[in-house]
């Protein structure tokens, strides 16, 4: 297990394609060969949506859905159950009933080092993991939204990233061909008249398979 | 707000099928949201009701962003605006976790001067020293269980060498060693009493809370996606799948 484990660590540059985008990937079940499974984000968009709504409802206070942290940690210990899941919450109901009272037990270099621990991972793979790529303007990107996130915090490092998304989206793919010819094919019809037009005009007629740009498929 | 995360790790147990995922309050949206609310509304009723509902409309948002499809937009983030933002959530745990260690404010220039104090520094040594000792461990560590062993022991270390030097929990609690034990005495329960739509203040949501939540609504969406990207480039057991139907 551990040795799948180091071997299929993700990487962010495997998630994207050549032009930049997010690849298509083909299986959306459990992979048997890498041990590795595949979840899509309206699934989760939909469970963290409920768990906020659920959790406002009941009068909790607040927007909660999954935090990132100790997300992060529970997956580097090597959770692969629920058995994070239901200790915090055990540990979450004890300390509301119990009181916060709690968390004096705790040094706060202890805490604040598994944060930090956290940090570095989250900072290497944004500046580090996959340098080679980069031009020299895509680079600045990166660093131009970290230092925005140090000083106006994460709300305006999205907004500033949304801002420089689209300027390096509109440079992108005014450099990309409109339409890219991959290869010519023969007609083809499953409809009776449509395949009576073909035979017809065959010699008129040219199907090509071609990729071209499309917003909002 | 440990009962909304409470819930919301309920919520997450019955319905996520990934294992292991941890919940707590959006610490990118309750900020903006607080401070909106204190903004906005004048009574403690008010910035209760406001908070609430915000909690719920952003849930309500979330939840239709994923009925509709509309995770796939996320195909027009470019690679390095995405890792630019794994780089921001990098950079503000690593200062977060400085700030809580030394009780510091390291974005400001007055916390600077606190490091001259030899308690202080040593303190903030030690968050940085451990949390490089994990990222050593878990990077070399063969086992799946060296990593959470690593972290138990150290914490097993710290109280052994604390009782070892005569020391007492208050005094390491003085000294801000251990985080001091918090003062209130109200009971767990006592926030509900404070939901009294009566006493809401609802002239002042029809000025400033439009945009307020204009504003959360767009980016809320926008963070729990970014968040899950970056718990898969850490992940070594799931991947998303394609967003684009």
């Amino acid at each position: 297990v551990n040795h799948v484990r180091n071997s299929s660590r993700n990487s962010v540059q495997d998630l994207y394609d050549e032009f930049g985008n997010l690849k298509s990937t083909a299986t959306p079940t459990s992979d048997p060969t890498t041990n590795t499974t595949k979840w899509s984000i309206n699934d989760e968009l939909k469970t963290g949506g409920l768990a906020a709504l659920f959790a406002s409802l009941s009068g909790g206070l607040g927007v909660s859905y999954m935090a990132l942290s100790p997300s992060r940690i529970a997956f580097d210990s090597g959770a692969t159950s629920n058995l994070a899941s239901v200790t915090s919450l055990i540990i979450s109901v004890v300390t509301l009933v119990v009181g916060s009272s709690m968390v004096s037990f705790l040094p706060p270099f202890y805490v604040g080092g598994l944060l930090f621990y956290a940090g570095i991972g989250y900072l290497l793979d944004g500046v580090l993991d996959g340098i080679q790529f980069y031009t020299k303007p895509e680079y600045l990107v990166i660093w131009i939204i970290a230092i925005t996130s140090i000083f106006f915090g994460s709300f305006a490092a999205i907004g500033i990233g949304i801002v420089l998304a689209s300027l390096l989206f509109i440079a992108r793919y005014s450099h990309s061909p409109f339409v890219r010819l991959i290869k010519q094919i023969k007609p083809n019809s499953d409809s009776p008249m449509a395949a009576k037009v073909v035979h017809q005009h065959n010699e008129d007629i040219g199907t090509y398979n071609c990729q071209f740009k499309h917003f909002f498929c | 707000m440990l009962w909304s995360g409470i819930v919301a790790q309920v919520v997450y147990l019955a319905r996520a099928r990934l294992p292991g995922m941890i919940t707590g309050t959006s610490s990118t949206a309750t900020p903006f949201i607080a401070s909106a609310a204190a903004v906005m509304t004048t009574t403690t009723e008010s910035v209760f009701a406001f908070m609430l509902l915000t909690g719920l409309m952003s849930g309500l948002v979330t939840y239709l962003c994923g009925v509709f499809n509309l995770s796939r937009f996320l195909h027009f983030f470019p690679l390095p605006v995405t890792k630019g933002f794994f780089a921001a959530i990098g950079v503000s745990m690593i200062i977060g976790g400085c700030n809580m260690s030394a009780s510091l404010k390291l974005t400001t220039l007055a916390s600077w001067y606190k490091l001259t104090d030899m308690t202080t520094l040593l303190q903030l040594a030690s968050c940085i020293a451990f949390g490089l000792a994990c990222k050593l461990v878990k990077s070399k560590s063969k086992y799946v269980w060296g990593f959470p062993v690593f972290v138990l022991l150290v914490l097993g270390l710290f109280f052994a060498i604390l009782f070892a030097s005569q020391g007492d929990l208050d005094s390491a609690r003085q000294s801000g060693w251990l985080f001091a034990t918090p003062t209130e005495s109200t009971s767990f329960y006592s926030f509900w009493t404070m939901l009294n739509p009566v006493k809401v203040d609802w002239s002042t949501w029809t000025t400033a809370a439009p945009i307020a939540l204009i504003t959360l609504f767009f980016f809320l969406p926008i963070d729990l996606i970014l968040s899950l990207a970056a718990l898969e480039v850490s992940s070594t057991s799931f991947h998303l799948r394609e967003p684009c139907s």
